[in-house]
């Protein structure tokens, strides 16, 4: 299949709904040609706000959308020329496998054998081949999901559109499924723009993840980025597993955590009150004598400890109640266990301060 | 036996009686209908056709089953395009318009008939629409139409409204995806809602007894008549023709779908 692909961009889109609701605030975002980019968030985000603006189904209440550099804000869905995968795949019922895929290649000039090379070849692409004549129900979930995806491409749309298109899957066949969807998007080139809540396949798949947050735009970047570098405590929380430590800034280098000094890299932030967010695997115990002087260092108690084969998550509680969790690999002797009062320590260059401003979702 | 098979003999005899008792008022027409004598005992101890010579060398049985038909077709076309158009809008627009206007389109199915016949009566009187096939054609289509709006409606809502956005999404202009997609889905009420209209307006005898004149009758207005003037099987005839016509009617659409090979594409 050729390459063909467009950039997305979003200038300050806001849609307010009659209800009065905001399904998206002021949102923008600049997509590159070829990208896969995940919009994840939790339910009611505005994740599907976001999407079906750029699909035009819904009309921004302000702001632009440009699709390829042309301004489409106000051009109907029909003749945005975009693929569009559905939740539920919404396959034409009363046709067959050929018919579907066939559909959006009427009117665009392709002659007879044109159109049936192209439905044959995507098929192909897709594994489906040999169930041209079935009719959607007559395919199992993941078959439909296939056609989905055939009748969404087989057109050479530059931007793809995919809301939650693996949610309806069982959870063996939604990993399959993403990985053909990483196949499928290296075979094509086109831009794809993927839906979904659930953060495994955001982190799997994309070249750039967006957070959504009750209807705002959070952060834009790579899923290590916004591993690594959450810029919110939300965003922290949301993706992945993260030991919060909340307190006061006292200086420049230090945040006052129930009594306890901790240093931070990087500025101060703007905010008195703010957190430190250390994930799991930056995480070391030790006996509550053993600390080094270079490193943060927090009583905990161990309120349990896990065997998950190739390591141990241990879960612990910190002097403000709150609790955190740890790794530690499986190699290493297990030193420690439960009601055991420790030492938990980190260096605080793998370790990230966030605005406590955003409360916990 | 187990006791699966009693229940089912119990379900059968049930349905027997039921059937017995909807149908045998119906079987017994069809016998009196070939009576030799002008009385309706039954059974009919001997046969002819007179009654039906009665009829086909009748004018006015011919006229009258001529109007109702025409009325019924007209009726059925005009209710057919009008329900699924208004059924259609009503769904785009389910606000509050949407149900000012179902509540108005569906009126005459709730408004009892006789309610509904004198007042249309007292108005087309004003209008001069008694006493002709307009005046027939413009009662039966309101009193029809709530049975296409309302098979149509219901199976728009039942159909998945991201059927249609897929087939924006693919290019699809408005009339594309309204004969390719949303057509094909409601057709079947759509089939159903023409059949009902037609039934509706071939039956219907409330207000056509108030808009008849002895210019135009429909059929029911005409055995209505028969009946006050005369006591012959020639009713009888009538019934039988009509239930003959109606079964065909009503079984066409069976048989059309079992002829056709299984999966045929659309
Ligand atoms: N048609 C609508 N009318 C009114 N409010 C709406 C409409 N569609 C969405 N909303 C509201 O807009 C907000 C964003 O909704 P949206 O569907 O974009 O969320 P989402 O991120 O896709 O969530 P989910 O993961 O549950 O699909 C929600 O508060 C929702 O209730
Ligand atoms: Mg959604």
């Amino acid at each position: 299949m050729s390459t063909n692909s467009s950039g997305v961009r979003l200038r300050s889109v806001t849609k307010r709904f009659r209800s009065g609701t905001i399904g998206i605030d002021n949102a923008s975002l600049t997509i590159e040609g070829g990208e896969f980019v995940t919009f994840l968030g939790p339910s009611g985000s505005g994740k599907t706000t976001t999407l079906n603006t750029i699909a035009g189904f819904v009309r921004p209440t302000s702001g632009s959308i440009e699709i390829g550099g042309r301004d489409v804000t106000k051009v109907p869905p029909s003749k945005r020329n975009l693929g569009i995968v559905f939740q539920n795949y919404a396959l034409f019922p009363h046709m067959s496998v050929r018919d579907n895929v066939a559909f959006g290649l009427h009117g665009r000039g392709l002659s007879k054998h044109e159109v049936s090379k192209r439905i044959n070849d995507v098929l192909t692409m897709v594994r489906l081949g040999g169930l041209e004549d079935r009719r959607p129900k007559q395919l199992s979930g993941g078959q439909q999901q296939r056609v989905a995806l055939a009748r969404a491409l087989v057109y050479q749309p530059p931007v793809l559109l995919m809301d939650e298109p693996l949610s309806a899957l069982d959870k063996a066949l939604r990993d399959q499924m993403q990985v053909e969807i990483g196949r499928i998007h290296r075979e094509v080139g086109t831009t794809f723009l993927f839906v979904t809540h659930d953060q495994n396949e955001a982190l799997g798949l994309s070249d750039r993840i967006v957070l959504f947050n009750e209807g705002r735009i959070l952060q834009v970047g790579t899923p290590s980025e916004l591993y690594e570098q959450p810029r919110s405590l939300f965003a922290a929380q949301f993706l992945g597993e993260s030991n919060v430590f909340r307190g006061r800034v006292t200086s420049a280098q230090t945040l006052e955590f129930a009594g306890v000094p901790l240093r931070f890299n990087g500025g101060a932030p703007a905010t008195k009150s703010a957190a430190i967010v250390v994930r799991p695997e930056n995480l070391l115990v030790r006996q509550a004598d053993e600390a080094r002087p270079d490193e943060n260092q927090v009583s905990a108690l161990i309120t349990n400890i896990s065997y998950f084969g190739s390591f141990r998550s241990i879960m612990v509680s910190y002097l403000d109640g709150s609790s955190g969790q740890l790794r530690e690999s499986a190699s290493s002797e297990a030193r420690f266990s439960r009601g055991d009062n420790v030492s938990v320590c980190w260096d605080p260059g793998r370790a990230v301060l966030v605005d406590d401003g955003e409360a916990a979702a | 036996m187990s006791e699966n098979t009693r229940g089912g003999w119990g379900l059968w005899i049930w349905a027997a009686l039921v059937a017995v008792l909807l149908v045998a008022p119906l079987l017994a027409v069809v016998p009196i209908s070939f009576s030799a004598k002008q009385s309706f005992t039954f059974p009919p101890s001997s046969l002819s056709l007179k009654w039906y010579e009665n009829i086909v060398s009748s004018p006015r049985w011919w006229s009258a089953i001529g109007t109702s038909i025409l009325l019924g077709v007209l009726v059925m076309v005009i209710c057919t395009l009008l329900g699924t158009a208004a059924a259609l809008g009503i769904h785009r627009y389910p606000g509050r318009v949407g149900a000012v206007v179902t509540g108005i389109l569906v009126a005459p199915m709730i408004i009892p008939g006789i309610v509904s016949a004198v007042a249309i009566y007292a108005s087309y009187l004003r209008w001069h629409l008694t006493g002709n096939l307009q005046g027939f054609l413009l009662a039966h289509t309101v009193l029809a139409l709530p049975f296409v709006v309302v098979t149509v409606l219901s199976s728009l809502s039942s159909t998945d409204p991201a059927l249609e956005r897929a087939a924006a999404s693919l290019g699809a202009g408005a009339w594309r995806t309204f004969a390719r997609v949303t057509l094909p889905a409601i057709a079947p009420s759509v089939g159903a809602g023409a059949l009902f209209s037609f039934v509706t307006s071939f039956d219907e005898v409330v207000a056509a007894s108030f808009l008849q004149s002895p210019v135009i009758r429909t059929l029911p207005i005409e055995m209505f008549v028969s009946v006050t003037n005369q006591v012959d099987p020639t009713i009888a005839a009538v019934s039988t023709v009509i239930l003959a016509l109606t079964t065909m009617v009503v079984l066409l659409p069976v048989i059309v779908r079992n002829r056709r090979p299984k999966g045929a594409s659309s």
